[in-house]
């Protein structure tokens, strides 16, 4: 399976630069001074944007492409390539407390997504593009002068001036380029197809019936697909990659992980008021006195519990909906809401059972604080696992009663109660999962093995001084959480207090408005209303303790991006095609790329206006926009910089006040200078839809199913 | 250089809009009074227009407050009833830097406003030989669809000299350039004579200060001093069935609950000055005290900075008008029409043209909802209207109603992603009020029967809508939702209506299978090449458009009111360049 590599060049601009009159000479006009390398190369880079590629993909089909001209970058002789963009990131002064003055050099930002890896796309730009990066690039400083002669020197160049991205999503992860075009082609094809063929659908032969069947239609669709050479290999599908495959599994490592740590630290505070594992231990020695025989009896209560458990299995298969046909629906929520309980029961009571014939080996090996560690993980495994259940309303049998349209006030009335009862069930279940430690072990004790087995007052000893553990662990790590919290809010107030009064005001949408600017974003929705736009922005790193905190909130983003939103959406976003955030020059300065779909407006407003803002707070709320003197006049600012909307504890606010969100965002925007998309017409909801066509088609699907499909080509 | 308190919900739904500041057409479409005119000026002389400005604001424009403290059905509206022309005034850019609103000034209206609606395309600094811009449209263009046929080089009026190519156009004289269109001027009366004469008497001898441009250049083209209002629009269809409700208004106190659930917008999305669908205060424009300075324009101070002087609110109580003259081609329309019908032949036997049309907009001819549960009805004026629906439960998929309807994509509702609850509260921020008005000679509305015929005869819809947030609203419906090939989904469609290039489809989803209406290819390849036709126009052309700022009371008040004329104003027909002292001015008049 193809992942789709990534490229981001950053590469620092000359200061000086001999032939900056040679390209300013070449235009014809007299009033563009070309007084600073990065101007003239900015010059260079937007002649490179012949938006030809727009008009040929999207809107005339037919028309042959008109020659490429001279010197111009060609994009299209790049197979693999998904989006490629130039942003020049200008140089900027950055003044701080801690570390100094610091200057930041102008840099060329070359960005680039694409299949296949690194090695073959430089070796396949260089091929096709040589004397165009030549041009380009020997604006940088430390570019071979002979590259044109000795590619290997340029690929050389370009290999050393990559950055590896802080944090980076893509909407459709795991698709080549092929795939997605023969995607879109083969919906095209298919929907011409019916299109086409819809008459004889609805009015049939004579003395056949009016409307086909679905499965017919089904069957014909695939036909279609399969004889027409160009979409024929739509049929399978590779497997999509690692990370979308097992995001859970990761997810959850990570969590095991993060909780395991947090157990330490609790240990460690635990430890140091002297209560160590000794304590328990001592506790439970003090009472059970039979332990062979109670271990006995709680191996064979475990084994009881799965076999129990396998025959719950088999109750939810029958009670699947594949099956349940045979039950009358009513019967069959029921059967389903009661087999969730009797698992979820089953469940807990194994772990329970398996903890208890830990705490029993543990006593009786005596085994004391060198197995303590290993079986506190165990416990803190049992909560989590029980508390991850606890919040888990399953409220879906109920849900699935109110579908259908509400009509009326009384109906909406209906449905607010039918939440209401869903809420009272999440409720009762929550209440009644804390008090299962217990509780489960009591009743299964006595139904199944109270007349023959006598150690059940040993097994609910056990159980007690586990929940007792569990609840003092819980405790200090709930005091733990306290402090810890309270530093950050502190530290948080310290800061955007200080920040606020000295350096940063907040962005007004005035700030964004200087009309001299209004070329930068000049080139977004191009002039035929396509889906695709590019978006780049550069924003300096406010100061030291941001810094961190910038550089472990890339890192968490970038997690979640590869594990846990990668289907497409991003914090609720379903708009993103890809976004980049690079931490630049030692982490002073943070660049943003983002290719995305419609409207800058509408995509900035997905931010502010969902939870995705959350998100870019955590970011965006460490950095600033620096203003030259002349401007923080003009704007009364006192001196400060442009800061980030006024934002509490790093996540909260911010982003959330729309208008100077996006004068801020306003402010931060470099211009795109070139600009390059495979796909322009496509969005990201298109493309994932095209490959759950592609797999549904192939697949064998119930009669609403197959519905849905229809209803989605 | 904004109002950044924060309001709470509490405080959006308990607001107390002071009407009797704002303009009436914000509260009322005039329903009443069905002859208007709306009139393109330019201002001649910025001391005459001033003047003018003065007697307009104490006779003729009418306030909300006006209308709302009258209930008496004859006299609807109120104590200055008897005042035979009702105005309404609304100005551009240029308009109010001809009235001595200064560059500084306007830097703090709305980008979009300033900028326009048909903006020159910009040169970025230092290249005049970029490759776009030569093309001569602007990121303004593309987010409208004002493209190819509806370029803004082809306007009436409101567009501009660069042609589609970049080149400039040397016989731009037979337009009105936006740089010529100052003020909207709304009038209301009951017959069309009334307006004549006042229209005449206002433009007679330029004693006003203001002149028509329109009529200048085209004397025989006077559409927009005849426009009106009637119970259908030129293609047939019921118009401005689905508006807003303020809280405080009687139509809300009638109206079901689940209708204020769906058109209950906070009135900070249509007037300046109170709270929107976000709890904040849109940005209000505000001026800097030494030119205007008016006794009922709060002072507010700048929140970023304590040692610039304090401004006065001007925006409080006004909000932005959006106006666009749309053009319908209505042989057009009919031919599509024609065209749907014959392809949903068979799925409705029963009157297939008034399916088709009602398909194609997202209601019915008589504005009847598609969707199967339209929910309650309010009976208005005796008649009821169903307008309680969303799309998400009833109408997901788009069967009933399709996803590219005009309706549909103007208003998504609670189809708007990610769920119904949320939907409904994000597309209620981009809500927009709507007072067009028609123009040009009424079309038959019974025509569907006929065979579709060529149609050139001037007639369209005269588009106005009021909003607080021009990108976010007005623009926000045309490219995200109108133009957007992937709205909900779909995948390089257009509105059927609105699109302005003729070259998209539209699908009409329906069980089992979806089709398309395709204006430029014949449905099947294999059918014989039909007869060669006359290249389809589009449905809606634009005629012209531009920006307006719509003043409260007190902000026109304060515009009528200096005597000195800034840089930029006009005397007798030409720009100042240098400011003049009130006291100049008055020695000047008396030397002559």
């Amino acid at each position: 399976m193809l992942e789709p590599a990534i490229l981001t060049i950053v590469a620092p601009i000359r200061k000086i630069w001999d032939g900056c009159t040679a390209p300013c000479a070449h235009g014809d006009d007299d009033d563009g001074k070309c007084d600073r390398p990065e101007d003239c190369l900015a010059r260079l880079l937007r002649e490179q944007m012949d938006l030809g590629w727009l008009d040929r993909d999207s809107r005339h089909p037919n028309q042959k492409e008109t020659g490429q001209r001279q010197g111009e970058f060609d994009f299209n002789a790049l197979n693999g390539l998904h989006c490629c963009a130039f942003v020049i990131a200008p140089s900027a002064t950055k003044k701080g407390f801690i570390r100094g003055t610091v200057e930041l050099d102008a840099c060329l930002i070359m960005e680039a997504t694409f299949d296949g890896s690194m090695e073959d796309f430089l070796h396949d730009l260089i091929d096709t593009n040589a004397a165009q990066l030549h041009r380009i690039f020997r604006f940088c400083e430390g570019f071979p002068e002979n590259a044109l002669r000795h590619p290997e020197l340029m690929a050389d160049f370009l290999r050393r001036k990559h950055v590896h991205h802080n944090t980076y999503f893509s909407g459709v992860p795991g698709r080549s380029i092929s795939e997605i075009k023969t995607e879109a082609l083969m919906r095209t094809r298919l929907s011409e197809y019916l299109s086409k063929t819809y008459k004889a659908f609805v009015n049939g032969k004579p003395g056949n019936r009016p409307r086909a069947k679905f499965r017919d239609l089904q069957r014909e669709l695939r036909n279609v697909v399969r004889r027409d050479p160009l979409i024929s290999m739509t049929e399978e599908r590779p497997a999509p990659p690692w990370s979308v495959r097992n995001g859970s599994l990761a997810l959850f490592a990570a969590g095991a992980a993060l909780a395991a740590i947090f157990l330490t630290l609790t240990c460690c505070l635990l430890w140091c008021f002297g209560i160590g594992f000794d304590d328990f231990r001592s506790l439970a020695e003090a009472r059970l006195t039979d332990t062979d025989a109670s271990l006995t009896a709680l191996i064979q209560l475990i084994l009881m519990l799965v076999a129990a458990w396998c025959g719950v299995r088999v109750l939810k298969y029958l009670a699947a909906p594949e099956t349940q046909r045979r039950y009358s629906r009513g019967l069959y929520y029921l059967a389903d809401e009661f087999l969730n309980l009797a698992l979820f029961t089953l469940k807990v009571a194994m772990v329970i059972a398996g903890t208890a014939v830990a705490l029993g080996l543990v006593v009786r090996q005596e085994i004391a604080t060198t197995g303590a560690v290993g079986l506190m993980l165990l416990i803190v495994f049992t909560a989590s696992f029980a508390f991850y259940h606890a919040l888990r309303i399953r409220a879906a049998p109920l849900r699935r009663i109110e579908i259908g349209p509400f009509s009326s006030h009384a109906a909406k009335q209906k449905r607010e109660m039918d939440r209401g009862i869903v809420d009272t069930v999440g409720l009762v279940r929550r209440l009644w999962s804390l008090t299962l430690f217990p509780l489960a072990a009591l009743v299964l004790d006595q139904i199944v093995f109270g007349w023959w087995w006598p150690g059940w007052a040993t097994c609910l000893l056990a159980v007690l001084v586990c929940v007792t553990a569990v609840g003092i662990y819980l405790l200090a790590a709930m005091i733990l959480l306290l402090v810890v919290k309270n530093a950050l809010m502190a530290i948080a107030w310290l800061l955007d207090a200080i920040e606020r009064r000295w350096c940063f005001a907040p962005a007004n949408t005035l700030s964004a408005r200087a009309s001299q600017r209004n070329h930068i974003w000049a080139r977004e929705e191009h002039r035929t209303n396509l889906s695709q736009n590019h978006f780049a922005s550069q924003t300096l790193v406010k100061n030291l303790p941001r810094m961190l905190y910038l550089r472990i909130t890339l890192t968490l983003v970038n997690f979640l991006a590869r594990y846990l939103f990668n289907k497409g959406v991003l914090g609720g976003i379903p708009t993103i095609f890809s976004a980049r955030w690079v931490l630049l020059d030692r982490g002073h300065r943070l660049i943003f790329l983002t290719n995305y779909v419609g409207a800058w407006d509408s995509y900035l407003g997905e931010f502010s206006d969902l939870n995705a803002y959350v998100g870019v707070n955590a970011i965006w709320t460490n950095t600033y926009v620096p203003l030259p003197e002349s401007e923080k006049q003009r704007l009364g600012t006192d001196g400060r910089d442009v800061g980030f909307p006024k934002s509490s504890l790093f996540i909260f606010g911010g982003a959330a006040y729309e208008q100077p969100f996006k004068a801020y965002v306003r402010k931060s925007q470099l211009e795109t200078l070139t600009w390059y998309g495979a796909y322009p017409g496509l969005s990201v909801p298109n493309i994932n839809d095209n490959s759950r066509i592609r797999r549904d088609l192939f697949r064998k699907l119930s009669t609403a199913e197959l519905d849905a499909l229809f209803k989605r080509i | 250089m904004r109002l950044r308190e924060q309001c709470g919900p509490d405080a959006r739904e308990n607001q107390k809009v002071d009407w009797p500041q704002v303009q009436s057409i914000v509260r009322r479409p005039y329903k009443h009074w069905e002859h208007s005119a709306h009139l393109i000026l330019t201002i001649q002389d910025t001391r005459l227009a001033r003047k003018w400005l003065q007697e307009e604001l104490e006779e003729r424009v009418r306030f909300a407050g006006d209308v709302y403290t009258l209930n008496d059905p004859e006299q609807k509206f109120g104590p200055m009833a008897d005042a035979p022309v009702h105005l309404n005034i609304a100005f551009t850019e240029t308009g109010l830097h001809r009235l001595g609103v200064c560059r500084c000034d306007l830097e703090t209206f709305d980008p979009a406003f300033v900028e326009g609606m048909a903006p020159e395309p910009e040169q970025p600094p230092g290249s005049n030989k970029d490759p776009i811009r030569k093309r001569g449209t602007t990121r303004r263009a593309g987010i409208l669809g004002d493209l190819i046929e509806n370029h803004a080089s082809k306007w009436d009026w409101g567009g501009i000299a660069t042609l589609p190519n970049g080149d400039h156009d040397d016989d731009c004289a037979s337009r009105v350039l936006r740089d010529a269109v100052d003020i909207l001027l709304m009038v209301f009366a009951k017959d069309q004579e009334t307006i004549d004469d006042y229209v005449r008497e206002l433009l007679a001898g330029g004693a006003k200060g203001v002149s028509d441009p329109l009529a200048k250049l085209n004397p025989e083209k006077q559409t927009l001093r005849q426009t009106f209002l009637d119970t259908r629009e030129h293609f047939g269809y019921r118009d401005g069935l689905s508006q807003p409700m303020f809280p405080d208004s009687k139509v809300f106190d009638h109206a079901p609950e689940r209708w204020r659930e769906f058109h209950q917008v906070a009135a900070g999305e249509f007037i300046l000055g109170y709270c929107n669908e976000r709890d904040e205060r849109p940005e209000s424009p505000t001026l800097s005290r030494a030119s205007f300075e008016s006794e009922k324009l709060p002072v507010q101070k700048m929140p970023a900075n304590e040692s610039l002087e304090d401004r006065i609110d001007f925006g409080r109580n006004g909000t932005y008008l959006v106006a666009r003259q749309l053009h319908q081609n209505v042989g057009e329309f009919d031919r599509l029409v024609h065209d749907t019908a014959e392809l949903i032949q068979g799925d409705h036997e029963d009157a297939p043209l008034e399916k088709a049309a009602g398909l194609l907009m997202g209601r019915g001819l008589n504005g009847e909802p598609l969707v199967p549960d339209p929910g309650e009805p309010l009976n208005l004026h005796g008649e009821n209207i169903y307008n309680a629906y969303g799309f998400h439960h009833t109408d997901a998929a788009g069967i009933h109603c399709p996803i590219g309807s005009h309706v549909r994509r103007t208003n998504p509702r609670d189809a708007v992603k990610p769920d119904p609850e949320s939907g409904l509260t994000l597309s209620k921020q981009h809500r927009i009020l709507r007072r067009s008005r028609m123009y040009g000679e009424r079309a038959d509305w019974k025509r569907f029967k006929r065979r579709p015929k060529d149609d050139e005869t001037e007639r369209g819809l005269f588009f106005i809508c009021l909003n607080t947030d021009i990108a976010g609203q007005f623009e926000f419906v045309q490219d995200s939702w109108i133009n957007n090939p992937n709205f909900g989904d779909l995948e390089g469609e257009r509105d059927a209506i609105l699109a302005a290039t003729i070259d998209t489809r539209v699908s009409l989803p329906s069980t089992p299978i979806t089709r398309w209406i395709d204006r430029s290819k014949k449905d099947n390849p294999d059918d014989p090449p039909p007869k060669p036709k006359p290249k389809p126009k589009p449905i809606v052309e634009v005629r012209g458009g531009a920006y307006f700022f719509l003043p409260g009371r007190a902000a026109l008040a304060a515009l009528a009111q200096p005597k000195h004329l800034a840089a930029g104003t006009m005397l007798n027909g030409r720009t100042v360049a240098e400011p003049i002292k009130a006291q100049e001015l008055d020695d000047q008049g008396s030397a002559a």
